[in-house]
């Protein structure tokens, strides 16, 4: 079950979607983004 | 991002559940569906084509759906394919790592294009939601009317008819290059004005090889439906293959032709 995320929408900064959206980009390659790569790929 | 900043809303997102978090191994990090869901709709509102998000209008194995607010009430769907496979498989998973992995969201993503694409092919002949538009896994319609076959309760002298309207849309689409290939009582909606076909992503072209036996199951599943829910108004048996043939052919008229008994 997926939660609904209306309300969490109203709550995100620019920068959470920075990070949301390098995650996406490093799950292109693997399923978990080792924490170290996260500074490069959020930019 | 500096280390800092991205240790920050590492945490902002973790609390609101976006990400989730393994520490076997490495620390790593990766979307949850509600964290790729904020990222569509971020794009959608970013575009100009949702304004706010609004309740539930059903929650499916494959999908959610919601109302949302555009310059007209819309439905937005989320494909969730490859969730539940995902969750399972998740601890063997471990090992190999990440050799061959096709993610979920890889999988949900292109079943919303799908979706998208063969809504495109079919409306307006076909009477599918109207599509709007599509990022990611999600895919904004237009809202539709109607109850769901399964929870509707026809009246007698109306339930041929409406078989019959259901089948000439699968005939409609059949005509326009497409078979369903997952037709049931749960992906039409009857409304005064007519009926909705939707739940479109494993439809098949019809120079698919298996199209006519999609085909056939699809009009077995329909007819049987109704045979089932309604055993007075409908036939007893059907030719399904005969009824099947016809509709390929462009030459459906009513299920009651192919009364066998």
């Amino acid at each position: 079950m997926v939660g609904n995320v209306a309300s969490v929408m109203a709550e995100l900064e620019p920068e959470d979607f920075y990070l949301l959206s390098g995650l996406e980009q490093g799950m292109r390659f693997s399923e978990w983004v080792q924490r170290e790569k996260l500074p490069e790929y959020a930019t | 991002m500096t280390a800092e900043e991205v240790d920050y809303r590492i945490d902002r997102c973790a609390d609101r559940e976006l990400i989730e978090r393994k520490t076997i191994q490495y620390e790593g990090y990766r979307l949850t569906f509600e964290g790729y869901d904020c990222l569509a709709l971020r794009a959608f509102s970013e575009r100009g084509t949702i304004e706010g998000m609004g309740a539930p209008l059903g929650v499916g194995k494959e999908s959610d759906v919601y109302e949302v607010q555009s310059y007209e009430p819309m439905a937005l769907k989320f494909h969730r394919e490859g969730y539940t496979e995902f969750r399972k498989v998740d601890k063997e998973r471990e090992y190999t790592a990440d050799r061959n992995h096709v993610s979920w969201f890889y999988t949900a993503r292109k079943a919303a294009e799908r979706e998208h694409e063969v809504l495109e092919e079919l409306y307006p002949d076909v009477s599918v939601p109207r599509p709007v538009d599509q990022n990611r896994h999600a895919i904004l319609m237009e809202k539709f009317d109607g109850v769901e076959l399964e929870r509707a309760s026809l009246p007698s002298e109306q339930v041929v008819g409406v078989c019959d309207l259901v089948l000439r849309e699968v005939g409609d689409a059949y005509d326009a290059g497409y078979v369903h290939a997952d037709m049931s009582q749960h992906n039409v909606a009857v409304a005064e004005g007519g009926v909705t076909v939707f739940d479109w992503p494993q439809a098949v072209a019809t120079d698919h090889e298996n199209a006519d036996e999609f085909l056939e199951r699809d009009v077995e599943n329909v007819v049987s439906f109704f045979q089932r829910k309604y055993p007075r108004e409908m036939p007893d048996d059907v030719d399904y293959r005969g009824l099947a043939e016809a509709i390929a052919e462009g030459e459906f008229g009513s299920v009651t032709t192919y009364a066998t008994r």
